[in-house]
């Protein structure tokens, strides 16, 4: 693929205007280059690459400027590639008089589209950071946007969960809802708004690699953003399940019968529910990618990674063509899934720390810029109280947001059978850590999470197995109980809260599959009542039968 | 006595039935899931998995491809981690070459034009072919083929003894896997055993997780995002803390440099976005339809902006016109492989979705292939179109080639039937007033992406 991509490239004027672009951002953010070129010197601190006025327009406004920007330079080398080689295979243009009407109307749509989902981001947001203040995690800067993003999500969802329960799922209804909570917070709304036009820090020690990482993920986001503004999805995946099922939910106005958990299609059919607009249910999806960039970057800085490395690195992640693949072409859930997962591991992170934290550290903290009284008043109840002072506050985010990982893909329990393993592993509980690996193939064996591919019928001993891995598990863990009774107590504790609150998270969707299949069979309740005319075989001859005799 | 008799012979029906199903939903997940995971010898389908994930041996295409980096330097960051404590680098090293001697000896290459072969599948040919042919396009395939050929050669003992306890099925893989995470997990706790008590957690946890995964996702690439994203921190978190004088910065410099090629690689391979070889190949950094769309382009035939509509007649000609026809009652419709379900309403309720045609394979073997009447058994039942993908038969990748064989049936099926009428699809071939959208003729121009009938 690489070689045909190579040998057939076309785009050499607009790769020329992208390696210029990326050499203006050297010059532009890395001061070795500056000094280089024009002998400057080199600028010493924050405070005085602030004061030089440069950096005073570096915020999220003009970021989005320079995206489109890009997008608007990408289409403009495309129009005339393509117009070229039409001439050349038909003797037509594809597009006929481009105009300064066409460039107005590319802008309105990029706009709308963006303002559409910055409203349900910054919603999300709001209702994050509110739901956070109140248990009072101890969060900040990217942590706190990203964790607050991923419970803001969590809790949008289980809202339009609800909605959709009553048949309420209407313009309306959400942009009321959400108005409300905008309102209700509005403090906090015009702090996030204000963030758009505050300067970013850029870091001291960045130089030319970390800024050929910020170029490319400028480029790429660029490409993709002009990929997704379309009025049909692309790719089957899309077109038969990942799209077509919010479609249908802002159709219906409800959620629909059958199909496996989906919370985040649920997310994306606010793009149908409050705009009818493909495009934005298209962007919310895309826009788990993003977020995923900002908790790598949380996870990078806490293992101490070099600047410079880690935007190259996640500007490798960003372009791995399979990446690339659901961030624009054919979106999906998965992107959506790796973020919220993501923003999990951060919490635990969290939670690791506020265990070692320093018992006479307090831990209590208060609601920041409460916009209205009663807020503040909710804030005091006594559970919240509790669970402000303890520990749990982060176990209980943690398993929500499972819970809610688990609703986007069944296959996202790994990420609780893991996290379970961590749970037991702290202070060296090796003998904890294996039982929880042996009990989570075995619970997999149970559950015949290898049916589901169709790898079960292979492996003629997994009846076996899974019982000698319950037994082994079972062994480690009394094991584990001999060697650190104090501990042991602490982490089933811990295993418990966690776990329970990710079932409870889950629950609301094993209850709709109960109400529509009656059943209590765990995988259909997984998967949920099947999906349009129930068919087999049979019942078409039963039928058949039926009506030729009535002939 | 008659009642008893009746009674049974319905439960010898009813299990009957029930294994044809389960008969059919295994050939099925076959068919559509195992396709990312191979048809190995079992426990080499899982030894192989992070080599054909990376070169994507099993589905070619860009939503599977995730690249060389980890491949490349994973192993060799594990090695270099080993230093102090060669004998684990050793241990690393032997496990790296074994998995990549097994993994090439099953993986496929490019043959041209986008094309695969099999070194298992397609040995004699190859042995006939390669030598006198130039094949394959990109100029280090002389040395990829003479190494996938070394390879398929020294894991035939292997294979042999493998075959002796394993095949398509076996006892050994399932505790094989859970030793093989095992020694995992010792390595793994050696190498972070200097390292930030979270840190180990975390790494430690991550390993769960990819184990889990390669285990029970059948090689499905998306579903282990998680442990990809966190390799990639991993990879930088190692080259940015080594970046002393000597050695270990020439390694950073490499490591640097052949990110930033990796970059100029992806990001052509998204803008070239090739996904066949003609005149237009490396134009296509967007799709036409969309752009026209985006920037509300005049239609010269009518003076009018490109709307959607007009973009749904760009991607998949005529079938504006079915779908309101579809969309104009609430009948069944059934659909096989295509992706139209988005467009039809209530489609959750009221289309079918035969992907595979594992249903109707099987109704054609009841019917004895009747045509006729297998077209009235459906339109008892309330269907009255039937959808079809008209590439459905590229995505078989089973040894046995049963998708395309399926595919093949369903297309005698509709060859000249009487109770079927074509009402759109955008093949083109050459007929009679020339060329023309139609299904069957001895000259297709284009082979088109879907066929939609009405029954009669």
């Amino acid at each position: 693929m690489y070689y045909y991509a190579v040998t057939n490239f076309k785009y050499f004027a607009l790769a020329g205007f992208y390696l210029l672009f990326t050499l203006s951002l050297c010059f532009f953010l890395d001061a070795n280059w500056r000094e280089k070129i024009f002998g400057q010197r080199k600028t010493q601190n924050l405070s005085e690459r602030f004061s030089s006025g440069k950096f005073k327009w570096i915020n999220w406004l003009t970021i989005f400027t320079t995206i489109f920007l890009l997008m608007g330079i990408s289409i403009a080398a495309y129009i005339v590639q393509v117009n070229n080689i039409n001439l050349l295979l038909n003797e037509t243009k594809l597009i006929h008089n481009f105009s300064i009407g066409n460039v107005l109307f590319f802008m309105r749509r990029v706009l709308t589209v963006s303002l559409a989902t910055f409203f349900v981001m910054l919603t999300c947001r709001v209702l994050g950071n509110w739901f956070c203040d109140l248990l009072g995690l101890n969060l900040k800067n990217t942590a706190a946007l990203v964790v607050e993003v991923a419970t803001g999500i969590m809790l949008v969802t289980t809202l339009l969960f609800v909605l959709g329960l009553i048949i309420m799922l209407k313009w309306f209804a959400v942009a009321s809802i959400f108005s409300i909570i905008l309102v209700l917070r509005w403090k906090k709304t015009l702090y996030f708004l204000k963030a758009l036009i505050r300067p970013i820090t850029v870091p001291q020690n960045l130089n030319w690699i970390g800024v050929i990482g910020i170029s490319a993920l400028l480029i790429i986001t660029a490409i993709n953003y002009n990929q997704l503004l379309r009025p049909i999805p692309t790719g089957y995946d899309a077109l038969t399940l990942y799209v077509n099922l919010p479609s249908l939910i802002g159709t219906h106005g409800s959620l629909v019968q059958g199909y496996q958990p989906h919370n985040w299609s649920l997310f994306m059919s606010l793009g149908y529910v409050l705009f009818n607009m493909t495009e934005v249910a298209l962007c919310l999806s895309s826009l788990g990618g993003i977020f995923t960039l900002f908790a790598m970057y949380y996870v990078g800085k806490w293992l101490n990674i070099n600047i410079n490395y880690l935007l190259l690195g996640l500007a490798a992640f960003y372009l791995t063509p399979s990446i690339v693949h659901q961030s624009s072409k054919e979106l999906k859930v998965d992107l959506g899934l790796l973020f919220i997962q993501l923003s999990i591991i951060i919490t635990f992170i969290h939670w690791y720390f506020s265990i070692h934290r320093s018992n006479n550290e307090s831990i209590e903290t208060s609601v920041t810029n409460p916009s209205f009284g009663f807020l503040q008043k909710l804030h005091h109840i006594k559970l919240f109280s509790y669970v402000r002072q303890s520990h749990i506050k982060y176990l209980i985010v943690m398993g929500m947001l499972t819970g809610y990982s688990v609703g986007i893909k069944i296959t996202s329990y790994f990420v609780a059978l893991a996290l379970l393993a961590g749970i037991w592993l702290i202070r060296k509980g090796k003998f904890g850590y294996m039982a929880i690996f042996f009990f989570s193939f075995s619970l997999s064996l149970f559950i015949r999470a290898d049916a589901i591919s169709g790898l079960r019928n292979y492996h003629l001993s997994a009846e076996l197995v899974k019982y000698v891995c319950l037994g082994l598990s079972l062994i480690l863990l009394t094991i584990a109980f001999l060697k650190e009774r104090e501990l042991f107590t602490k982490k089933i504790r811990s295993s418990i809260i966690y776990g329970s609150v990710a079932l409870l998270s889950f629950l609301p969707w094993l209850g709709k599959s109960y109400l529509e299949t009656n059943s209590t069979d765990i995988m259909v309740l997984i998967n949920g009542k099947q999906i349009g005319p129930v068919i087999t075989a049979e019942s078409l001859d039963r039928n058949w039968k039926k009506v030729k005799d009535n002939k | 006595m008659l009642l008893c008799t009746t009674n049974s012979w319905s439960q010898v029906n009813a299990d009957k039935k029930s294994k044809t199903e389960i008969d059919r939903e295994r050939q099925l997940i076959r068919e559509e899931i195992q396709r990312y995971f191979g048809y190995e010898t079992l426990p080499i389908r899982y030894l192989s998995l992070p080599y054909d994930a990376s070169v994507n041996s099993n589905i070619e295409s860009y939503y599977v491809e995730i690249g060389f980096l980890l491949l490349m330097f994973v192993p060799i960051v594990l090695m270099l981690g080993f230093r102090k404590k060669p004998v684990y680098g050793i241990i690393i090293m032997i496990l790296t070459v074994l998995l990549a001697l097994i993994s090439t000896a099953n993986g496929t290459l490019i043959k041209n034009k986008l094309s695969r072969i099999s070194l298992i599948e397609d040995a004699d040919w190859f042995s006939n072919n390669f030598e006198k042919e130039t094949v394959l396009g990109a100029p280090v395939d002389n040395i990829i083929v003479s190494i996938y050929k070394a390879s398929y050669n020294l894991y035939q003992p292997i294979d042999r003894f493998l075959l002796k306890f394993s095949g398509n099925f076996d006892h050994i893989t399932y505790p094989f896997l859970l030793l093989f995470f095992l020694l995992g997990s010792f390595l793994l706790d050696k190498y972070l055993k200097n390292k930030r008590e979270l840190v180990q957690i975390i790494g430690m946890s991550a390993l769960v997780f990819a184990f889990l995964w390669l285990v029970f996702s059948a090689g499905i690439i998306w579903y282990g995002y998680l442990i990809i994203s966190l390799l990639f921190l991993f990879l930088f978190a190692y080259f940015s803390k080594n970046s002393k004088k000597g050695i270990v910065q020439f390694f950073n410099y490499t490591f640097i440099s052949i990110v930033i090629i990796w970059l100029g690689a992806t990001l052509t391979l998204r803008i070239s976005n090739i996904y066949q070889i003609d005149q237009s190949a490396g134009v296509h950094i967007f799709d036409a339809p969309i752009v026209k769309y985006q920037i509300g382009a005049i239609e010269p035939t009518n003076g009018k902006r490109f709307t959607q509509e007009n973009l749904i007649q760009n991607y998949f000609p005529g079938l504006d016109q079915a779908l309101k026809g579809i969309n104009k009652n609430d009948n069944l419709v059934y659909s096989i492989g295509t992706m139209f379900p988005y467009f039809i309403k209530k489609n959750n309720q009221r289309l079918f979705n035969d992907n595979l045609l594992a249903l109707f394979q099987v109704i054609l073997n009841k019917y004895d292939n009747d045509k006729v009447t297998v077209t009235k058994v459906l339109k008892a039942y309330g269907f009255r179109y039937i959808l079809v993908n008209l590439k459905l038969y590229r995505v078989d990748k089973t040894p046995e080639k049963s998708v395309q064989q399926k595919y093949k049936n369903f297309m005698n099926y509709a060859y000249k039937n009487p109770e079927l009428s074509l009402i759109a699809t955008d093949r083109i071939v050459k007929g009679e007033r020339g060329l023309e959208y139609g299904l069957f003729s001895n000259e297709i121009k284009s082979e088109g992406s879907y066929a939609i009938f009405k029954i009669k």
